[in-house]
């Protein structure tokens, strides 16, 4: 007995002592990784997911005069001038954006350390980070001016201290970086690749950012380089839908593919006898202008603008983007569907129930017909296009006054008869007079690119013209309830001031763990 | 079932009502008297009857016997030892000399590694007996430990089938694993499965002195729980059921149809928007309702609970063994078919003794757990429902769901047509044991204890066709879910215990334990079953990757440790603990920590000087520790090393998902944080020991916290854990209990009483801010996580007080009956930089409990009363917000008091819809909430039937019993949540918002039987 007691005793002894050097069965300690290929290659793959998510995509639209979010809070307040430094949506962006710049730092810091990679490869891997950290740096200043500028693997202590760095500073290093990488990119995404930033891709944008800062003959030089690498896609409604994905007049879009990597913001655009929600409603004011097919403003008296019957020969891009009264698509069971907006309209009509529209607008633009359901759908949202790219050089060269009509007709022109305009009005040269063609251009993108990347939205910002466009009520359709505006139903009461409305505050938990972190003016 | 329920109650009553109907005969008179002169109001009974009588002021009683063959009288009193005494044929007249019980003081209480008599117990331990969880209609053991023992705060703000509380011992100490250390028959385990009606008794271990044998695990404290043996005899059997009735306990109050209208229009008016109701809609609303209040719709009024358990349990040569059963149903009181939760417990305990030296046993139990639910998320089922203004039928005239204000699903069609999520969690618990006692005093003992748990979930939620369009749920999916999990604790101990001189007694212990974990899991999702019938994985047309996951993960611990005890003459005690222990959670540098404690205590009333005092004060201990606690039980296991994973589908290039790695937060500095703890503690007894009194004041220390502090954005990859500061915990505790019998009742009472806060104490000289739409401060010289909002002050009454005041700068209208801010610096405008305050904290104040026992000829009464003193709770969100968030709705009663410009003294502003809502939804004061509470938990009525009917069917004892728990609460916390609703005050300020299954009133009986 004592014998067995003893040997039970030595083998608890024995194993009675746990291992307490443990590793994890699903990740590997950062000290073996950046050894292949693969290590790098995925790695990058995650910092395209950074470039931007959907609902920012979409929602950075409603801060400005094209729409209006009921139950985004954070978005809507921004909208509507009420929200400080402790706004959610601005700390998201400033937080999404921080951590994307530290992915990036991570992965320059350490691709050198890659063995098993060709040397091409490498350099295209490094162009690509680049312009994706070039990317994030351009919306960081554009939001809040001055910044923090970390192109390191920053500690926590260090980040506890860091300071705002001049604008002009990070967008000289924005430039450097862009030249850096459309060196290296390359100029096709063909085959599996689809989706890769190319040469073209940085191009455009680096073109965007000079065009943002008023530099505008390099916009236009930019832009001009690109003028017979893409082509416009010949139906507008046709270029953001599923079977045209990778046409030939997107130039970078983020990813989404069914059930995989999906996004969800139909949810938020489509009615709801679709299953929608309308949670990103286009107000009047957007919808005001579009002009007619015949490219006359409503406002004009020879336009043939009929306010009772306000939808009828209107530009077609008014239908491609926007679901109004009346309106009749296929439903994801391929039914055609006619969609009643009037007030109180079961379930359609403005503001029947939460669900319904409180502008009497829905979204057609981004309507995927072959999603799973209402909330999954794998359709691309291009970020940048050729379209812009004509519109930014058109730009540019009014800005800097040099616009002829050779230029019309290869920018603007081109832009309205794919969109399907037709007339002398719309299509003929109107004359070299700047203010004019500043009107047109600038209308001009509000309508191509509605509801995109939060086009409208830096563009009132940059053209300083927010606290004209944001100040006073946001509108849905002609209802005649009340006598004020006309009888159109008011939404909401924005309020932009300019005195400090034009950059966003540093967040105020960022201020309340680092004091040197100074505050934008008037915040 | 309702039937059965309706057939025990009567016969429960029936059996209350035949009390005393019986014809008395022979008489018996005599006195009852103690060392100390005659006993007043001591008991004598007839044996085996209800039969008899209490003593008068002379001692004296006097009564007829009911049975003349019956020879037995039986004498008690309390604080005195019972007596039977046998009357001889035809004794009339008889003398009873009661002795001084002195049995308490032999009581022995489990501690760590050992037990211990009471008397010499120096640390601050509460026991718990098994009386505790007798007749309380309870799911899990934690519910029935609650306000039973000082110091231990148990809440629960939800009844949800499956749920389990929040428990902690002393409040917060750290914010990691603040759950107390578990410890069932000497192996580290949780009390989910335990059954309740297996626990002996509980000991909770509080300070430095008691818990450092449990070194590493032990900072919050320690539960130890002891599970029933045989007691020596025959095979007893005992079997125990109780069936019962829920009901939900609490609802917001939400405003009729007409109300609902009336107050929108006012809010849309108010925000410069059109109205939507006309009067004559308001008028029809009033007329025809339909007053739906969706949230209350999706719960039944009612639904049964019910338990049974049997149990065989006896000793004899040397094997004792106790073997049970026990089963608990309870019925989900959501709507739809049959949801509840099962529970199967099986349990052997067994030990023989082999020799005189040698003792083997083992202990196993097995329980299965059987929870049927809805296949959603209870969170987003009830979510919508409190959204949906009253003035929507859940179902049309046509029996069609209705899709209404903002859903694309309805709750009640999720509930009764969506499918069902179905669980099978099992665990296994055991352990073995070999006691050796080689030479007289030392013994040695190895324990080989583990649980093994295996959760199994298959889901099927099904597709739903609403008869409305818009309808968001037409496609199926079905989920399995697999986890099993290994839990291993040996242990070997040596004891040794010396008698030196006379009374000169020495103890000393040695142990090493380890601690191994392993967990694997893995779940897949797969898309429409064609058909919406027959869910299976095997039928879904396509796997959903994003859902589809496995893996592992594992931790460990070694530790050493020993104990020395010392006492002369039951006088003077003294303690010391070791401990040394090193974690799998920590980089080889920084993994072992080293944990020691010191107690003494004086027994001032065994000192000769003392005796003068005896017959008042019959007991005194002074006690006194100091120890150092360590703490690793973070969650993040390995969060040492910087890691990289990689996970499926994070971006796609040519429509084909791509994988993606991430870096992980970490830090490799991390090392154990380790409280010290100080406590004194006082035990007194008065009258005999009728009064016991026991008081505890204790401050515990923590350094090195570990605590995800708040990192800048700027850092970009999120918040390790941080050795961060220090936190202190003061408090104090209080327990009490009197035996008394005034007639033939006997009573007791307990009260306990308990307080602590938490202070910061030092930050390295920053604060950190974190939370959203609640927020909370860490900053030195206050409770952690206190909450940090702007202070209001009343509501605007007129536009020149708007003017004259300063308002928020991120609010662009600012009207009359809005709420109005303190401008804390005098800028005259109101920023969430400059004007917070610090506007109190979560923690639950001045936990209290009191329980009321009596006993009269075989009908037995308890009152259980529980609550809380002090606290506040923070909410947001729909259940507090009228319009919350420019939804339709909802709207509760209490808006009906808002700011008009007639009704000035409101105490809700004045309504409103979007961005006219931004000042009054800001960060404020003014939606924390008062949220003590007294709670009558439980009262019980019994019946034992007298021993001679029992006998004559074979029966030993036989109880029938009524109990009502959760029978009323009292609080001003009147918004519909319960207030213990949100146990969070452990986290980082999340924004609470209700969204639960309410807390459950239970009214059952039961029956206990022993033959």
């Amino acid at each position: 007995m004592k014998r067995i007691i003893t040997y039970l005793v030595v083998i608890a002894a024995i194993n009675g002592c746990a291992d307490l050097d443990l590793v994890p069965k699903d990740a590997q300690s950062e000290v073996n990784y950046w050894q292949t290929e693969e290590d790098a290659r995925i790695f990058l793959n995650s910092m395209y997911a950074d470039l931007m998510n959907a609902d920012t995509y979409l929602l950075l639209n409603a801060l400005s005069d094209d729409a209006y979010t009921r139950a985004q809070e954070g978005y809507r307040n921004i909208a509507n001038g009420n929200y400080d430094a402790s706004n959610g949506v601005v700390r998201g962006v400033w937080s999404g954006r921080y951590a994307s710049i530290r992915r990036s730092n991570i992965f320059l810091n350490n691709i050198s350390n890659v063995i098993e990679i060709s040397e091409e490869n490498r350099a295209t891997y490094i162009a690509e980070a680049r312009f994706i950290r070039a990317w994030h740096y351009f919306y960081l200043i554009e939001l809040f001016g001055d910044a923090p500028f970390i192109v390191d693997e920053i500690s926590i202590e260090e980040s506890l201290e860091v300071t705002r760095t001049d604008e002009a500073q990070i967008l000289e290093f924005i430039y450097e970086e862009l030249d850096l990488a459309i060196a290296d990119l390359p100029s096709s995404d063909a085959g599996d690749q689809q989706g890769r930033i190319t040469s073209g891709a940085a191009i455009a944008f680096k073109s965007r950012v000079h065009l943002y800062n008023g530099e505008h003959s390099q916009a236009a030089a930019l832009a001009g380089q690109l003028m017979d690498e893409y082509s416009l896609f010949p139906d507008y409604g046709g270029l953001f839908k599923m079977p045209n994905e990778y046409n030939e007049e997107v130039i970078l879009s983020l990813q989404y593919v069914p059930v995989d990597r999906e996004h969800g913001i139909q949810y938020y655009l489509i009615p709801p006898s679709l299953g929608g929600y309308a949670n990103f409603s286009p107000v009047q004011e957007l919808v005001d202008s579009y002009p007619m097919a015949n490219g006359m403003a409503i406002d004009d008296p020879l336009s043939g603008y009929d306010e009772s019957n306000p939808y009828q020969n209107r530009d077609p891009r008014l239908s491609a983007t926007i679901i109004h009264d009346e309106y009749t698509l296929t439903d994801f069971n391929g039914n055609d569907v006619t969609i009643d907006t009037s007030p109180g309209a079961e379930p359609n009509g403005l503001n029947f129930s939460s669900n319904s529209t409180p502008t009497g607008y829905y979204v057609s633009k981004f309507y995927d017909q072959q999603a799973r359901n209402v909330s999954n759908s794998g359709l691309n949202l291009i970020a940048i296009r050729y379209a812009e790219v004509l519109l930014n050089y058109a730009e540019a060269k009014i800005e800097a006054g040099t616009f002829t009509s050779a230029d019309w007709n290869n920018t603007i022109r081109l832009i309205r008869e794919r969109a399907g305009l037709t007339g002398a009005a719309a299509l003929n040269y109107p004359g070299s007079d700047q203010a004019a063609l500043r009107a047109i251009v600038r209308n001009e993108r509000r309508l191509e690119l509605a509801f995109e990347a939060g086009h409208r939205f830096f563009d009132i910002r940059r053209w300083e013209i927010a606290d004209e466009v944001l100040n006073g009520w946001a509108h849905g359709i002609q209802t005649n309830v009340s006598p004020a505006d006309d009888g159109y139903e008011r939404v909401d009461l924005r309020t932009f001031d300019a005195e400090k409305h034009y950059l966003w505050p540093i967040p105020q938990s960022e201020r309340d763990i680092n004091d040197k972190l100074s505050q934008n003016p008037n915040w | 079932m309702m039937k059965n329920y309706v057939k025990f109650l009567s016969l429960c009553l029936f059996a209350l009502m035949s009390i005393g109907s019986f014809a008395q005969k022979q008489g018996i008179k005599g006195t009852v008297t103690s060392e100390d002169g005659p006993l007043i109001g001591a008991s004598v009974v007839e044996k085996g009857t209800s039969n008899g009588t209490i003593t008068d002021i002379d001692g004296n009683f006097q009564f007829s016997l009911m049975d003349e063959n019956n020879k037995t009288l039986v004498v008690s009193f309390v604080g005195f030892q019972s007596k039977e005494v046998n009357l001889t044929s035809g004794q009339t007249q008889i003398e009873v000399s009661l002795e001084v019980d002195y049995a308490s003081l032999e009581e022995v209480v489990v501690v760590g590694y050992g037990t211990k008599k009471k008397v010499n117990l120096i640390g601050s331990v509460s026991q718990v007996d098994e009386k505790a969880f007798k007749g309380k209609p309870v799911t899990n053991s934690y519910q029935a430990l609650q306000g039973e023992a000082p110091g231990l705060v148990i809440q629960q703000g939800t009844s949800e089938p499956g749920s389990v509380p929040q428990i902690n011992i002393r409040g917060l100490s750290t914010i990691n694993g603040n759950t107390p250390l578990i410890v069932v028959d000497g192996v580290i385990s949780s009390l989910n499965n335990v059954n309740p009606n297996n626990i002996e008794s509980v000991s909770v271990l509080k300070d430095a002195a008691s818990a450092a044998i449990y070194g590493s695990r032990a900072a919050n404290g320690v539960i130890l729980v002891t599970t029933k043996s045989g007691e020596p005899g025959k095979p007893k059997f005992t079997y125990s059921a109780m069936m019962g009735i829920q009901q939900p306990t609490n609802f917001p109050k939400a405003a009729d149809s007409w109300e609902y209208a009336t107050l929108r229009n006012e809010a849309l008016v108010n925000s410069g928007l059109s109205p939507a109701f006309t009067p004559e809609q308001i008028l029809g609303f009033k007329e025809n309702g339909p007053n739906t209040f969706h949230y209350r719709e999706i719960f039944k009024d009612q639904a049964a609970q019910s338990s049974h358990n049997l149990s065989m349990s006896g000793s004899e040569n040397g094997l004792d063994y106790f073997l049970s059963l026990g089963y608990l149903d309870q019925n989900s009181l959501f709507k739809g078919p049959d949801f509840g939760y099962k529970r199967y417990n099986f349990r052997i305990n067994l030990s023989k003794e082999i020799n005189d030296k040698l003792k083997v046993s083992g202990k196993m139990s097995f329980a299965r757990n059987d929870i049927k639910d809805h296949a959603w998320w209870t969170e987003w089922l009830i979510e919508p429902t409190v959204r949906i203004p009253t003035i929507y039928d859940i179902v049309d005239e046509n029996g069609d769901y209705t899709l209404v204000s903002g859903s694309n699903g309805s709750s009640l069609a999720r509930l009764e047509q969506g499918g069902s999520r179905t669980s099978q969690n099992d665990e296994a618990l055991g352990n073995v044991s070999l006691e050796y006692k080689p030479l007289k005093g030392l013994t040695l003992r190895g324990v080989l204890g583990g649980n093994i748990t295996s959760n199994q979930t298959h889901q099927f939620r099904k597709a739903i066709q609403y008869a409305y369009p818009g309808g968001g749920d037409n496609q199926n999916s079905v989920s399995d879910q697999y986890s099993r999990s290994l839990y291993l604790n040996p242990y070997v101990t040596a004891n040794y215990q010396l008698e030196l001189f006379d009374d000169h007694e020495f103890e000393v212990l040695v142990g090493a334990s380890s601690e191994s974990y392993q967990t694997q899991f893995f779940g897949v999702t797969g898309l429409d079953v064609p058909g919406n019938d027959f869910g299976v994985i095997g039928n879904t047309s396509e796997i959903l990757q994003s859902e589809t996951y496995g893996s592992a993960n594992d931790w460990a611990i070694n530790s050493f440790f020993g104990r020395v005890g010392y006492t002369i003459a039951d006088k003077y005690l003294f303690e010391a603990n070791l401990r040394y222990d090193g974690s799998s959670r920590f980089s080889e540098e920084n993994r072992w920590g080293t944990f020691p404690s010191f107690s003494l205590g004086w027994v001032a009333s065994n000192e000769p000087f003392f005796q003068p005092l005896k017959s008042v004060i019959s007991f005194a201990k002074i006690r006194a520790s100091w120890g150092r606690l360590g703490n690793q039980d973070i969650n993040d296991l390995y969060g040492y090393q910087s890691l990289v994973s990689a996970s499926p589908n994070i971006y796609a290039f040519g429509n084909v998902g791509v994988p993606g790695s991430f870096y992980s937060v970490s830090n490799a500095s991390r090392t154990w944080e380790t409280t010290t703890m100080k406590n004194i503690g006082l035990d007194l007894s008065f009258m005999k020991d009728q009064l016991n009194v026991s008081i505890d004041v204790f401050d515990n220390l923590t350094e090195d916290i570990l605590l995800q502090l708040p990192v800048p954005d700027v850092y970009g990859l999120g918040q390790p854990f941080q050795n961060a500061g220090s936190v202190r915990n003061r408090g104090w505790e209080v327990a009490l209990d009197y035996r008394m019998s005034s007639g033939a009742v006997s009573h007791s009472f307990n009260v306990n009483v308990s307080d602590n806060l938490n202070e910061v104490v030092d930050l390295k000289g920053r604060e950190f801010i974190s939370g959203g739409d609640v927020q909370t401060i860490l900053r030195e010289g206050y409770p952690m996580y206190s909450y940090f909002a702007l202070r209001s002050d009343g509501f605007f009454n007129s536009q020149e007080e708007v003017e004259g005041s300063a308002t928020p700068i991120f609010a662009t209208s600012v009207k009359p009956g809005d709420i109005k801010y303190i401008d804390r610096n005098g800028d005259d405008e109101i920023n969430y930089e400059d004007d917070r305050f610090i506007v109190g904290n979560p923690f639950p104040r001045y936990n209290f409990g009191f329980t009321y026992r009596a006993e009269w000829k075989g009908i037995d009464f308890s009152l259980f009363i529980q609550g809380v003193g002090k606290r506040s709770q923070w909410v947001r969100g729909e259940i507090v917000e009228a319009f919350h968030n420019s939804n339709e709705g909802p709207v509760f009663k209490q808006h009906l008091d808002r700011w008009t410009p007639v009704n000035t003294d409101a105490s809700y502003p004045r309504l409103t819809i979007g961005s006219e809502s931004v000042n009054n939804a800001a960060r404020s004061d003014f939606w924390i909430q008062d949220a003590k509470y007294l709670r009558i938990k439980n009262v019980q009525i019994g019946y034992t039937l007298p021993e001679v009917w029992t006998d004559k069917i074979g029966m030993s004892n036989a109880r029938f019993y009524l109990s009502g728990f959760n029978l009323w609460t009292f609080s001003p916390f009147n918004i519909g949540l319960d207030p213990e609703v949100n146990g969070s005050f452990n986290g980082g300020g999340a924004p609470y918002s209700g969204r639960v299954y309410p807390v459950s009133r239970v009214v059952s009986a039961g029956l206990d039987i022993n033959f």
